[in-house]
């Protein structure tokens, strides 16, 4: 069988680096193919080169077996070649289909002939099964999801032939995850062929036909997804070094007040009462279905969203948080998923990103207010050394660290703070598998500690492998909190919530372990032991 | 929120132009209270015919603005232009000629500014803020600083009435400017390709758009409406004086702005730069009628603009706050 596409002794030189070297690349039509590896590996390269935004230095790429050369981004279109990528393309001040049309809109002389291209886009998503979207709406108004939706119908409206997601997952829950595949099963069964970018294993395993995983800008290894587990991928993409994250023990709770407590958080339309209990030396998992109100409610704790009602204790105190200053200065500290945009200052070094919000300990003294820089100087490296971030010097720009590197810097800057509750949104997304172990190592590290540890998190391996005790929001409420063990199904069918529990308008949340009714509707039955 | 009526969904939609109008009418209001033939038909058709200039820059503004860029070289080149005419028409006596060279003036640098911001990636602010003050440099050299007449009947005929006993060709000009600016923005891809690269420059290049020949493009029908307004101004003017098109881009960048446009570009619409248009000629029409000196112009219109923006950015911020809300 002659492949669709074939990509042979594909090389890539960047100033500094050889980002591929000598790749081959075989699709078939019909199949999902995974391209798997670290950040760096030279995924995204290879498929911007396929794209047309990069130019190959070698090699050659050839479709059903015809030579063929893509200078550019129209080229890659003309061949049948449809990308979508990591950031979203879509514009947020046009319409679904003026945004499907863009670059190739339809006219009656020079007039726009908006009809019938709202007519066709209906047409597109009404193929490809996605209700709920109107055509002539602006795609702001829609979620993350269904904007990626979309995205993936724009590019599939130019009839690709082969068809590359870049990490089109990442933002999805497991629901919508499940129904992007429906749709590309749905393509393979035309014959289109797919490659499928991701960092998430199980998906790649459940969902792909074969794998071709990069390490360091070659191919480590060709495969067929049911001749390898995950742990043998792994081995491929990090070259054998890897033993799986595992848990070491289990908390110990050093004190019978919690360092935390959120008391009947209300939040207009989002929060209906949520309340929790964080104590000292663990790690507590936050998780639910988008939209449950989990990672609100921690922006509410972080003073960051202001809440219509409810308490704050720290230290068994009631305290008022109106701005993250306040949180910081009660001892808590959030770190967000949106690292560029809420944490990170991306032109500004290592050392001034960990420091910035510390520098005031750092002056020499009152009556010389100057910084003492060989004094930051070594605070930081002790920090960045101790969660061992990648980097050639404390002075390299934080934007030239890889995703995992980053989240470790943004830590770094909240242990100089010495904050005892630290709150992670997404802590691992866009992270790869090597670093994310290495994360949920300084998690658990911070934890044995004695600090308290929040993690909130769309991803139920990742709160499961994690968490001490696991927090399930439903519907802007606490529905359940499991102590101990638990496996995927049950948190699943927790998370997908009883309409009973989960009707936002409702009283008090109903706790599952144990069974014994609360009388507040913010004190879950779980910590009835420590009131 | 559901239980508001659609119709106060509407209302809120359009609150920035409301916002607008709304201060609009107020200052009506107060001009004729001040002056009674503030409201006349009269007044307002000389309105109209004085700031004609504006309202054909504030056209193509509104498209630079909506690409996310700034042309702060407007009034210099209103000046250039209308300097070259009358150099032309002075050398030559050929008024056809001048007209001509005084469109081209205009259009290439236009053309030349957007080779500029496009090819060469420089951020527009800096490359029309020194076409701002070359221009009118240049223009200052080619007249020696002092006004060139040029008087001749074709001139004279955009502002001689052909029926109703006011109306002129000034106003079919200005008409025809913003019908078809609407049309450009509104009904081709040129103008859909406008509003995109306004939003995200990158994402309409992946779309397959050439973003450079759509500034350029951009920059150099800017350029051109800047020249119909350099004519019409010196029509008005009867000749070549220093001081036309002072300060006219800024009054053109305010029109469109307290009009409600997005600053930073890819929101916006004709009808909100008419608003902003509507506005900033009564303000400067009832200050005129008002009676005071220069300086006190210059404090109350700064004054009442920079008011009407906080105005219009506090209802803006409602507006945002209560869609927000209603879509939930």
């Amino acid at each position: 069988m002659v492949p669709v596409l074939e990509m042979q002794g594909i090389s890539k030189r960047f100033p500094g680096v050889q980002a591929l070297s000598g790749v081959d690349l075989k699709l078939y039509g019909g199949e999902i193919t995974s391209l798997i590896g670290q950040n760096g590996a030279g995924k995204s390269t290879l498929m911007k080169i396929l794209g047309g935004n990069y130019q190959k230095d070698e090699g050659k790429i050839r479709i059903h077996g015809k030579e063929v050369e893509i200078a550019g981004t129209a080229d890659a279109a003309r061949l049948g070649i449809g990308i979508v990528y990591q950031e979203l393309s879509l514009l947020n001040n046009l319409t679904v289909a003026e945004n499907i049309f863009l670059g190739r809109e339809l006219v009656n002389g020079i007039r726009l002939n908006n009809r019938e291209m709202n007519e066709q886009a209906r047409r597109y998503l009404e193929e490809f099964g996605i209700d709920n979207i109107e055509v002539n709406k602006n795609v702001e108004i829609y979620s993350l999801a269904k904007q990626q939706l979309i995205e993936i119908v724009k590019v599939l409206s130019h009839r690709p032939e082969i068809l590359v997601l870049d990490e089109p997952t990442a933002a999805l829950t497991n629901e919508d995850t499940k129904r992007l595949f429906r749709i590309l099963f749905r393509l393979k069964e035309q014959g289109i062929c797919i490659v499928f970018i991701s960092h998430r294993l199980g998906e790649i395993k459940r969902y792909c036909d074969s794998g071709t995983i990069l390490m360091n800008g070659r191919v480590t290894a060709s495969v067929r997804m049911e001749d390898v587990d995950e742990l043998k991928i792994i081995e491929y993409m990090l070259g054998g070094s890897y033993q799986a994250y595992e848990k070491q023990a289990a908390a110990v709770r050093h004190s019978e007040t919690p360092v935390l407590e959120l008391r009947d958080i209300r939040l207009k339309d989002r929060l209906y009462g949520a309340g929790c209990k964080i104590y000292k030396g663990e790690i507590a998992g936050f998780t639910g279905l988008l939209g449950a109100g989990q990672d609100l409610l921690w922006r509410v704790a972080y003073g960051a969203l202001p809440a219509d009602s409810g308490e704050i204790l720290v230290n068994g105190k009631p305290q008022t948080i109106k701005n993250p200053g306040q949180a910081v200065r009660c001892g808590i500290g959030l770190l967000t998923e949106n690292r560029k945009e809420e944490g990170l200052f991306a032109d500004l070094s290592v050392l001034d990103n960990i420091a910035l919000p510390t520098l005031g300990r750092f002056r020499y003294s009152a009556v010389f207010p100057f910084l003492n820089y060989r004094k930051i100087r070594q605070s930081c490296r002790a920090y960045s050394d101790r969660l061992a971030v990648k980097m050639s010097s404390i002075h390299t720009k934080v934007q030239f660290l890889s995703g995992g590197n980053q989240q470790k810097a943004i830590v770094s800057r909240w242990l100089l703070r010495d904050l005892e509750v630290l709150i992670f949104i997404e802590p691992t997304r866009g992270v790869d598998v090597g670093a994310k172990a290495d994360i949920y190592k300084i998690l658990e590290d911070l934890a044995a500690e004695g600090k308290a540890i929040v993690v909130v998190s769309t991803d139920t391996t990742e709160i499961l492998q994690l968490s001490d005790r696991i927090f399930v929001m439903c519907g802007g409420r606490v529905s359940d909190i499991i102590e101990g063990k638990s496996d995927e199904e049950t948190l699943a069918r927790l998370i997908q919530g009883s309409p009973a529990k989960c009707t936002p308008a409702g009283s008090t949340p109903v706790v599952s372990t144990p069974a014994e009714g609360s009388p507040a509707e913010s004190t879950p039955a779980g910590e009835e032991v420590t009131t | 929120m559901k239980t508001h009526s659609k119709w106060m969904d509407g209302l809120v939609y359009r609150l920035d132009v409301i916002t607008v109008l709304a201060l609009a009418a107020l200052l009506a209001v107060f001009f004729s209270c001040v002056n009674p033939r503030f409201l006349s038909v009269h007044n307002f058709y000389n309105m109209l015919q004085l700031n004609a200039a504006l309202i054909i820059v504030s056209v193509g503004m509104t498209f630079v603005v909506m690409s996310g860029n700034m042309d702060l070289s407007s009034g210099s080149v209103i000046v250039l232009s209308a300097s070259v005419m009358g150099v032309v028409y002075r050398a030559t006596g050929n008024i056809g000629l001048a007209m001509a060279a005084c469109l081209a003036v205009a259009v290439l640098i236009g053309v030349l500014n957007g080779f500029l911001i496009s090819h060469l990636k420089i951020n527009a602010v800096i490359i029309t803020l020194s076409c701002m003050v070359w221009a009118r440099g240049l223009a200052l050299g080619i007249t020696d600083a002092k006004s060139i007449v040029v008087s001749s009947p074709v001139l004279q005929a955009i502002y001689s009435p052909f029926a109703f006993g006011f109306f002129n060709l000034s106003l079919v000009i200005v008409v025809l400017c913003l019908l078809g600016g609407w049309f450009l923005m509104t009904k081709t891809r040129f103008g859909r390709y406008v509003k995109a690269l306004g939003e995200n420059e990158h994402a309409t290049q992946l779309a397959g758009i050439d973003t450079r020949r759509v500034k350029w493009a951009l920059f150099a029908l800017a350029g051109f409406l800047v020249g119909i307004a350099s004519l019409i101004d010196l029509a008005r003017l009867g000749s070549a004086v220093v001081t036309i098109g002072n300060g006219m881009e800024l009054n053109a960048i305010v029109a469109v702005v307290i009009g409600g446009n997005r600053l930073s570009g890819g929101k916006g619409s004709f009808g909100k730069t008419v608003a902003g248009l509507l506005f900033m000629c009564i303000l400067t029409n009832g200050l005129s009628t008002l009676g005071v000196t220069d300086d006190k112009t210059y404090l109350i219109k700064g004054g009442i603009i920079l008011g009407a923006l906080v105005i219009q950015m506090l209802s803006n911020r409602f507006r945002l706050y209560y869609l927000r809300h209603a879509n939930e």
